[in-house]
């Protein structure tokens, strides 16, 4: 069976090698972008199963991104990350109609649960 | 499609304690030849919703016996086409995240306009029109076993069942329709 392709998206650094390397380390393929500008591009070369975003972004944040995955690949789950939630973004995503909102800081673990739960809904695993 | 003659297109049940708010939307969605009835409670509302086919459910999150969640996760059980649209005059964060996560069509913050409400209620329709399409074509290919259930959340995008549906569906043939006389 192919490993799930989850693309991460998130402007630090830190948080985008702590996924790569715990995410790694359970078996799945991980790509990693800083902004959602190389996020589409990475979309547009290779298939990926789940993306998994920040929200607030310089250039090109994580609800744009959302609102361009789900125009040009509708059937691909979105999970949001976010260390200032507010009602409003979270109307937002679910009118984007997200797979989940996650607040920062999160349980790695439960994260990690949640993204496996999607992509089993998705057929992914 | 077989789906425009369902009775649930234009059925809207409105859940709402206040009696004069729930009067004035029900007058208003009258207007735009929307099939409309009351209820009032969570538990009144429940029974109701399971007793006709509605398309779409505007519940008011706060009501007697359950809340409009509540009503919600258990319609999702009886009735796992019908859009659900929640009102609400105190949104928290955990209230909309529950809401994300368990496939509600959408939240509208009261006080709304009603072009607000309009706009709301119309797309919650169409998401109810998709599922009904979706399981129209599931139906007809003979897959309604093999797939996952339309949820609220794929509805609104057509997106991981109907993938599902297209991925299950290589191979089948559409029966030929009757024609129409």
């Amino acid at each position: 069976m192919e490993k799930p392709a989850i693309l991460v998206v998130d402007d630090e650094l830190l948080i985008r090698d702590l996924l790569y390397d715990f995410f790694t380390g359970q078996g799945w393929d991980i790509c990693v972008a800083e902004d959602g500008v190389k996020a589409l591009e990475i979309l547009g070369n290779r298939k990926i199963d789940l993306v998994l975003t920040d929200i607030r972004m310089p250039g090109m944040d994580g609800m744009e991104l959302t609102s361009e995955v789900k125009q040009n690949y509708p059937g691909l789950p979105v999970v949001l990350m976010t260390a200032f939630p507010s009602v409003d973004t979270a109307v937002e995503a679910l009118r984007k109609n997200v797979a989940d909102y996650v607040i920062k800081p999160f349980n790695i673990n439960q994260l990690y649960k949640t993204l496996k739960a999607k992509l089993q809904e998705s057929g992914v695993q | 499609m077989t789906f425009a003659n369902e009775a649930s297109c234009r059925r809207l049940l409105i859940a709402e304690d206040d009696i004069a708010i729930a009067n004035q939307l029900a007058e208003y969605f009258k207007e735009f030849g929307y099939q409309v009835d009351l209820a009032v409670g969570g538990l009144k509302t429940l029974t109701k919703a399971n007793s006709a086919d509605y398309g779409v459910m505007l519940a008011d999150y706060k009501m007697l016996g359950q809340t409009g969640l509540d009503v919600f996760k258990s319609l999702s059980i009886t009735a796992p086409d019908m859009s659900v649209v929640l009102m609400t005059g105190y949104p928290s964060l955990d209230l909309v995240i529950d809401a994300l996560r368990l496939g509600v069509c959408d939240i509208i913050v009261k006080p709304f306009s009603l072009g607000d409400i309009d706009r709301t209620i119309g797309n919650a329709f169409h998401h109810h029109w998709a599922a009904l399409a979706y399981r129209e074509m599931a139906r007809k290919l003979n897959l309604e076993n093999k797939i996952p259930p339309l949820r609220p959340t794929s509805a609104k995008c057509g997106t991981n069942a109907w993938s599902a549906l297209y991925e299950n569906s290589k191979g089948s043939v559409l029966p030929e329709e009757e024609p129409v006389r």
